[in-house]
């Protein structure tokens, strides 16, 4: 984005109802480019808001951040620059850079490290901030000469590193990648001596648009994907698996096969971050099979689930394994080597990600593996996602009961031996009700998001509570599956959000919830603020379930109706303090 | 009008969403609305992003309207 073209989004109309988004940057210099770059790509990202930018005294970052009321704002940018942390490393002031001195600015860095810790610790937990660190030159200053690095110079970088490291854990603190920076942002293209020393600006306006979209990007996280679905010959493993047998695949360097093997590792990473890995292949079952018993595959094959091998078109086993996972196309990527399969699949799902396997062309293999990172990031690693595969092969085993077990639901699910846990209050630290309001689509009461200000809101209002549902039988945990929010208003409660993951499906979890409310509240009714999307046909069917008759705008269930309607509940409750 | 005069339109346009093409057109500089030293920042930014030249605050401040910032332009670019 060229600066114009920003000024230009920024000039755009904003529909009269807009929601603010109010953005605070933290910066020691004149923000004025950068500050329209971040507005452009903030209303980029969230067409439907108003930005709003806000920022402090020139050279002040420090005492910005002191300054800053907190609840005045949805979002913290903070941009650091080296002048900040000591006015001798920028080029606008003269205060010398005698041999005598560098002992003296790299304490004053410290000082101010220090400072800026203190500030950003003073700032509630629930403030979504994400910090860029000096993405600048640092000036001529050391003896050292520009073609070493100066010991000064190493003091100063590993500093400023422990203090990243330290403010980024335990926080919602985002830190900007520096290697994202480097890889868009050529070093040759970002300061201009020129505006920073007639405009306090530092930055050439490539730059600035950089900075500002990767700030951008931190503040307004896209949803990562949810599982991939990956090919196997030539893909997984070098070689026709039909044609080679069982030991004639490779993904070794010594067999020429090294780009299979860092996919193969690529893929294990992604598993063990909870990202659902499938293989949907044009091969022999019975051989998959052996292939995936072999010893030095990277890959587990317990990590893969299902594995669809057989001769029948891939978007036929790419429909399957999403009903096996019982996620939609658009939140899963498919990787082939073969452009036809990649067409047929992205022909039949439009909204899937079909992606080809490049396994010739290394440079393009390296911008899969990133791509392919970006789309699955994720800030933490919660328990749930060391559960999700072995949950999502347990809830196949519940929605496809064999023998006796099928005519009878009730047998089965009592001999699953569910414990249900519930759990009323707002824990601020607790990312995971946040994650699954904001990508549950199927039992979804009314689609409703919340971006990480207005969940600080949400979490700050008395008026409101949270309960989160928590599961586990004898086939294993599931951990928190769902999540409620609501209100109790004049002898009603009022939900507002209802969300439960797919993996919780078949297991009556739906219908424990609201006996759960009933027996909390003193409610007579239970009111829900029913939205239809496009995806949460489960949740209205299962509300349909409980209605007489077609089902209206915030549809009301009364206690006798439930009682009357509900079937057995086969779970053993509990209830358990908020921050257990 | 041609097409420097749309790019350079679009410069001041953009840079000044509050003043007209009109006033774009005939008024001084310092007089259009919206001006101040900030708005001037961000025009020269995009003149000289739009343009490839290098032009100073006050040295743009002296051109003092569009017709003269375009012959400007077009001196620097001939």
């Amino acid at each position: 984005m060229n600066l114009i073209d920003a000024l230009e989004r920024l000039n755009g109309p904003i529909a009269e109802n807009a929601r603010p988004l109010r953005v605070f940057l933290a910066c020691g210099f004149t923000p004025l480019h950068l500050e329209t770059f971040l507005a452009a790509h903030l209303r980029n990202l969230y067409p439907a808001y108003r930005v709003e930018l806000h920022s402090g005294l020139f050279g002040d970052l420090v005492g910005n951040l002191e300054r800053l009321r907190p609840e005045e704002h949805d979002a913290l940018a903070v941009v650091i620059e080296w002048p900040d942390l000591d006015s001798r490393l920028g080029l606008r002031t003269l205060g010398g850079w005698e041999v005598e001195k560098l002992p003296d600015i790299v304490n004053s860095v410290n000082h101010s490290l220090e400072r800026l810790m203190r500030a950003l610790q003073g700032l509630p937990l629930a403030l979504p901030t994400c910090i860029c660190l000096p993405t600048l030159p640092l000036p001529p200053l050391f003896y050292s000469g520009t073609q070493s690095t100066s010991v000064f110079e190493l003091t100063l970088r590993r500093n400023l590193a422990s203090f990243a490291e330290a403010i980024s854990i335990g926080r919602q603190v985002s830190v900007v990648s520096g290697q994202r920076v480097d890889e868009n942002s050529p070093l040759a293209k970002r300061f201009d001596l020129r505006t920073e020393i007639t405009q306090g600006f530092p930055y050439k306006t490539f730059h600035a648009s950089v900075i500002g979209e990767l700030l951008a990007e931190l503040i307004c996280r896209r949803e990562p994907k949810k599982g991939l679905i990956t090919d196997l010959d030539d893909t997984l493993w070098a070689g026709i698996l039909g044609e080679v047998g069982v030991e004639g695949v490779h993904w070794h360097l010594e067999e020429h096969a090294q780009l299979h093997g860092l996919y193969q590792q690529f893929l294990a990473s992604l598993a063990s971050a909870g990202i659902l890995i499938a293989a949907a292949s044009k091969n022999d079952a019975s051989l998959v099979d052996q292939a995936f018993e072999r010893d030095d595959l990277l890959l587990l094959k317990t990590s893969v689930f299902p594995i669809e091998a057989h001769w029948s078109p891939k978007s036929e086993s790419v429909q399957r394994i999403l009903k096996k996972w019982n996620v939609l196309a658009d939140s899963v990527v498919f990787v082939d080597d073969s452009p036809m399969e990649v067409a047929e699949v992205q022909g039949t799902f439009p909204e899937m990600e079909c992606l080809l396997f490049p396994k010739e062309d290394y440079p393009a293999f390296l911008g899969l593996l990133n791509h392919l990172r970006y789309r699955f990031a994720k800030t933490v690693i919660s328990e749930e996602d060391s559960l999700r595969l072995q949950s999502i092969r347990d809830s196949v085993a519940f929605r496809e009961p064999a023998g006796d077990e099928r005519n009878s639901l009730d047998d089965f699910l009592q001999q699953a031996e569910g414990r249900l846990t519930f759990r009323l209050g707002k824990p601020v630290e607790d990312a995971r009700a946040f994650e699954l309001i904001n990508k549950t689509n199927q039992f979804n009461l009314n689609g409703k998001r919340y971006d990480e200000a207005a969940w600080a809101k949400f979490l700050k209002d008395s008026r409101t509570c949270l309960v989160t549902v928590s599961y586990e039988d004898k086939f294993g945990k599931l951990g928190r599956i769902a999540v409620l929010i609501g209100r109790l208003a004049d002898e009603k409660f009022v939900v507002e959000s209802w969300v439960m993951s797919c993996r919780a499906f078949s297991r009556r979890i739906e219908f424990h919830c609201i006996q759960y409310l009933f027996e909390k509240f003193p409610a007579a009714e239970i009111v829900f603020e029913l939205q239809a999307t496009s995806r949460n046909g489960p949740l209205m069917e299962f509300l349909q379930q409980l209605m007489d008759g077609p089902i209206e705008a915030n549809p009301q269930l009364s206690r006798s109706s439930f009682l009357r309607k509900a079937p057995k509940m086969p779970h053993h409750v509990e209830e358990v303090p908020a921050d257990e | 009008m041609n097409d420097n005069d749309d790019r350079l339109m679009r410069c001041f346009a953009s840079a000044l969403p509050n003043a007209t093409g009109d006033e774009i057109r005939t008024a001084k500089l310092d007089a259009m609305a919206g001006w101040d030293s900030l708005r001037g920042a961000v025009l020269l930014a995009v003149l000289e992003e739009e343009f490839g030249v290098q032009i100073d605050l006050p040295e743009l401040l002296e051109l003092e309207t569009f017709d003269a910032v375009k012959r400007y332009l077009l001196q620097q670019r001939a």
